[in-house]
Parts: C-alpha cells; structure tokens; sequence
C-alpha cells in the first residue's frame, strides 16, 4: 500500500493491489482490483474511507474486475454515494459484472447511482452531468 | 434426512476463505439449481460464512451445505460447527424490514436483512455447550426442484462430519 502524489493535482493517489483512486484533471477515478466483499476489505477500508475524503471532483467508480459484491461491499460503495452527495459531487459506476449488477438492483443502490457498462461512457456521462 | 453424496474438499480448518467456499460451492450449485438460485444462494451462503467469522467466539472448522426435503418443503440447509451466534432471534427479528423501509443499502446489518428478505422461511437451529454446531435451512420458493436429485447433496469435507451429520435437523 503506498500513496503518491501526482504532481498535476494537489490530493494524493492511492495505490494498493485491491483498489486505486487517481485524482484526474476533472474527475477521480476509483478502481477494484479485486471481488468487493468482507475479506478484501479486511484491513485495507480504513485506507479507502481515508482516501474517500480527500475527493472532491465527480467520482467514477470501475467495478470491472468485481466478480463478487457483498453487504460489506455494498456498505463501501454507499460511503462513496454518501460522500459525493455530501459534498454535491456526481458519481457514476461503471463495468458492473452480472452478480455485482444484480446485487447493487436487490440492495436499490443502482436506482440512486447510474450503472454503465462502459467506462468511457460512464465518464462522458458524468462530466455532461456535472 | 441423509447425506446422500460429498465432494469437494474445502481449506483445512475456519481458515478458510470464503473466497474459497465461494468456488468450491458455486459449480455444485449451478449442477442443480437455476442461475437466479444461484445468485442467491452464493450470496446468502456467503454471508451467513463471513458472519460466522465475524461473530463466532470460536471459529468453525466445518461447513456442509445440501438440499433437503422437509415436511414437502424443499430447503437449502447450511450446517457448521462453530458457536451459536449469539441473540440471534433478536437480531433476526430487528431484521425483518416495514414495507415502507427505505432502501436496503442504506441500513446497517445488511448481510442479515439481505438474507430475511431473500428467504423469508428461514429457520436457524444451534446447539451449543460441549458439541456445537449451527443450521440454517432457507427455504426454497414454492414449486422449486432440485435436478437429479431432490435430497442431499454434499460440500465440503470436514473434521466433524459425523456430528453434523448426526444433528437431526
């Protein structure tokens, strides 16, 4: 786990194996590596929710490598929906697989925060939106 | 109710993952019952491991998942040697949602309520003090068939079989 700092934006990146958020020009881009449920989030959410406060432009959020989404999971990605309405920001998720899909429909997450398949439409979505 | 078939082994021990139950239980699941069951089932199972892990004062070292048919009712029976959770007809009944509830995501102790909500008819068995062991059976939507077989099916082998296999559930 390490966190750099990218010389063109004032917050840190965070980079770790299971999850990464770059700080981009007009938006920050939060990425998982790997499925989204309690035991990958052992140890390293105390990280992500610390780098969750530093966002301060719309949040795209690729879930493209997420086989496997949980209640603990979901909790994650509502901090994130929490934290952008919070702070008046657009959030848009992107690359959902079926059983993360399917799962974010049952919990009613995907009805407050738009689901696309693709990240650069994600992204054109949510930069038209801001 | 009888064991009728065993397979795959899973990790030595509550060390393991539930990553790890996760693919060993998901072909046996998609060989009997439909994709959407599936989903369910992985999900609902997975949780009920995770909560063991978490919640558990002594960690199981066994899990055993089959279907079984009881009083002509066709259920998903999820069995483990750990310690009872502890209150959890409290905890399951604060998990039974009004209708007009806001939305699931936003509410704490998700994993519970996500089961209550999925599988209503659930019913937990536990025994503690010397030989324990928990049992959930989630019951399966009416009309619902298992393929091949409408009993037992296997997963897992562990170090206590014989008393899981011994609580008549």
């Amino acid at each position: 786990m390490n966190a750099t700092v990218n010389p063109s934006v004032s917050a840190p990146n965070f980079a770790h194996p299971r999850f990464s958020l770059t700080h981009e020009k007009d938006h920050c881009l939060a990425t998982f590596h790997a499925d989204l449920d309690m035991e990958t989030l052992i140890g390293l959410r105390p990280e992500i929710e610390k780098s969750l406060r530093l966002i301060e432009k719309p949040l795209l959020v690729d879930l493209q490598a997420v086989q496997f989404l949980d209640s603990s999971g979901v909790g994650l990605l509502a901090l994130m929906f929490r934290h952008t309405q919070a702070h008046h920001l657009a959030i848009a998720f992107c690359g959902a697989q079926p059983q993360p899909e399917a799962i974010l429909a049952m919990v009613g997450l995907s009805t407050y925060v738009p689901v696309y398949a693709q990240r650069n439409e994600a992204l054109n979505a949510l930069l038209t939106r801001t | 109710m009888q064991v009728v078939e065993e397979k795959a082994p899973c990790p030595p021990g509550f060390a393991f993952r539930a990553a790890d139950v996760r693919q060993e239980l998901g072909p046996f699941l998609r060989r009997h019952v439909t994709p959407e069951l599936v989903l369910k089932l992985e999900l609902s199972i997975h949780e009920i491991v995770t909560n063991l892990k978490r919640h558990s004062e002594a960690a199981a070292s066994a899990l055993l998942v089959d279907f079984v048919t009881y009083d002509g009712r066709l259920y998903c029976r999820i069995r483990d040697d750990g310690v009872p959770f502890h209150n959890f007809e409290h905890y399951w009944q604060r998990a039974n949602r009004a209708q007009t509830a806001g939305p699931l995501w936003q509410e704490e102790h998700l994993g519970l309520k996500i089961l209550r909500l999925l599988w209503p008819g659930t019913m937990y068995r536990a025994r503690g003090h010397g030989e324990y062991w928990n049992a959930f059976l989630l019951q399966l939507p009416p009309g619902e068939t298992v393929t091949d077989h409408d009993e037992a099916y296997f997963w897992y082998p562990l170090m206590k079989l014989p008393l899981l296999q011994g609580a008549d559930l």
